[in-house]
């Protein structure tokens, strides 16, 4: 029998190898009564197999796999802090405000460039949550929420950077869509059918919220996108540049945050040239004016087009406005209408080019023509 | 395509590292699901069955319990006891049509039907060989590892792989008559 094995496994090899099944049994006479059936059947499984596998299957699973290495993880680190479980978040950020009054700003100094992941991130997002709850101005909240928007968008451009693997969410406008392959305020993300995401598109210009995870490659891979509510702060437009010396000061400066303001003057467009990359879809945001200066407002640190803009009265430098309008197509947003939400915030930032902040992501360092990262305005993909 | 070293993935598994993590499930998700896709011939199911693959994989870890190497043989034996536990709860045989790309499509249409009912009544008769069976062919011909790979994989010696290919091709092949004859 053992003759017979090895024939078989010997015509199959050469079978394998592009050889008739005539052929192969040439070499085996006395077995090729016995055998021929069973190369035919092996030809039949050999058929029947497939090649591909469906790529929204596999991104599927991955995503899947990826969630829930996440809680196994997550689930391990919590169960190894025994003492820190019996006390919620905020007595945490007590504390640690406690230590910063008597010690050195060394500790939160070194959490300010931490990355998703990163040991020390926590503290760093329990910092950002400490000062947005001693926030009680609205229009500092509305800044320090910007400010923060902009970290986000940082983190991630860090994470591809390093090519790590980590669960994210980050607010940005869509500036280019093609096959799955999008570009959200400078981040390249990976949006499949399996996404989740209103229904009928979301139309170039849009500005959206991505939950997802950062690859190896290089890319985002969306999870969920999701269209920003009517009333959030205006999202960053791109990545920032940042100076790492200064990160550590602005991170403890403890005071008001004043972010980086550049008052730019767009290329002269003649009236009613500019187009919105969207279909002329309005979005509605809030933030603080920061500068006003002719028909080119800083809002939470972004340039605004206003040459077009219905201006309510009483705003000024230091209102917290709400404003509806859309992305140009220069990444810069045209408003179409602007009134007061609140009254004016304690933080009054000094006017245009003085204005700099101790270094961090101010996401006006961003607005220079709006052509950092998302900012190319280039023309909707339907 | 990157190279991938499994010592280091299996190594970056053990602390749940998201990047090896990825890594693992790219290099092997496409052996796992055309396995199970040659197995049980539905693709939803088999979706969720290679998911649950991987998930298991992480579990195991968790618990110490984890491959150590040859990650390919642990995720494909896996799947093995998965597909088995599956037939066992649902007792029927594969219904869902044929894929397309199974066939030639310089064929005739008259060819191509011919060859569509050759490979349906392979698979209903592949159905009904034992898990062994099916397991040593789907590494065979549904994954085209070779005798010595199939060995590795099934731990067992090469003469032994010899035999059961033989009789799973000799039982596929009288059950491929009596279903012709249905």
């Amino acid at each position: 029998m053992n003759d017979l094995y090895n024939a078989l496994e010997i015509c199959l090899r050469g079978i394998k190898n592009g050889k008739s099944i005539d052929s192969v049994l040439s070499q085996f006479p006395e077995f090729a009564q016995e055998l021929r059936p069973l190369l035919e059947t092996s030809e039949l499984a050999r058929i029947a197999a497939e090649e591909s596998v469906p790529s929204e299957v596999k991104q599927r699973g991955r995503v899947h796999l990826l969630q829930v290495a996440k809680e196994i993880r997550d689930a391990k680190t919590a169960s190894r802090r025994p003492p820190v479980q019996l006390f919620p978040r905020f007595a945490i950020v007590l504390c640690l405000v406690g230590i910063l009054v008597f010690t050195s700003t060394g500790f939160v100094s070194a959490s300010s460039s931490t990355l998703p992941g990163d040991q020390l991130y926590p503290v760093k997002r329990s910092w950002e949550d400490l000062r947005l709850f001693l926030a009680f101005n609205p229009g500092e909240r509305d800044l320090l929420e910007s400010q923060f928007e902009q970290e986000r968008l940082d983190e991630i451009d860090g994470l591809l950077g390093k090519r790590k693997a980590e669960q994210i969410e980050f607010s940005g406008m869509i500036t280019h869509q093609s096959d799955g392959s999008w570009q959200v305020s400078g981040i390249p993300v990976s949006v499949a059918n399996s996404t989740g995401s209103p229904n009928g598109g979301i139309p170039n210009g849009a500005p959206v919220n991505i939950i997802g995870i950062t690859r190896s490659d290089g890319v985002v891979e969306a999870q969920r996108v999701q269209v920003l509510q009517p009333g959030d702060p205006l999202p960053p437009i791109g990545i920032s540049d940042k100076n790492d010396s200064n990160s550590g000061e602005d991170a403890v400066a403890g005071n008001k945050i004043l972010p980086t303001v550049a008052v730019v003057t767009p290329q002269p467009t003649s009236v009613g040239n500019v187009t919105p990359v969207a279909e002329q879809k309005s979005y509605q945001f809030s933030g603080v004016v920061q500068a006003m200066q002719n028909n080119n407002w800083i809002i939470n640190g972004q340039t605004v087009h206003m040459e077009n803009a219905e201006i309510a009265s009483g705003i000024k430098i230091g209102s917290v406005v709400k404003f509806d309008g859309f992305f140009g197509n220069d990444g810069i947003f045209e408003v179409i209408k602007v009134e007061v939400k609140s009254a004016d915030s304690s933080n009054k930032p000094q006017n245009n080019s003085d204005s700099k902040s101790s270094g961090n992501s101010g996401s006006g360092s961003d607005s220079n023509g709006g052509s950092n990262g998302g900012g190319e305005g280039e023309d909707s993909g339907h | 395509m990157t190279n991938f070293d499994e010592r280091n993935a299996l190594d970056g598994l053990q602390s749940m590292n998201m990047h090896d993590i990825g890594a693992i499930y790219d290099e092997y998700f496409p052996i796992v699901y055309r396995y199970i896709r040659y197995r049980l011939n539905d693709q939803n199911i088999a979706e969720d069955i290679a998911s649950d693959v991987f998930v298991r994989l992480l579990q195991a870890v968790q618990n110490k319990r984890g491959p150590q190497s040859n990650l390919k043989a642990w995720l494909l034996a896996t799947a093995s006891h998965v597909i088995t536990d599956h037939i066992r709860r649902n007792y029927r045989r594969p219904t869902e049509d044929l894929p397309e790309d199974v066939m030639d499509p310089s064929s005739s249409p008259s060819d191509l039907y011919d060859r569509r009912e050759e490979v349906r009544n392979f698979k209903n008769a592949f159905s009904e060989l034992t898990d062994e069976q099916q397991h040593v062919l789907t590494l065979r011909f549904g994954e085209g590892f070779s005798l010595e790979e199939t060995a590795s994989l099934l731990k067992k010696k090469v003469n032994a792989v010899k035999a059961l290919q033989f009789r799973a091709l000799a039982s596929l092949q009288r059950k491929i008559g009596d279903v012709s004859y249905e």
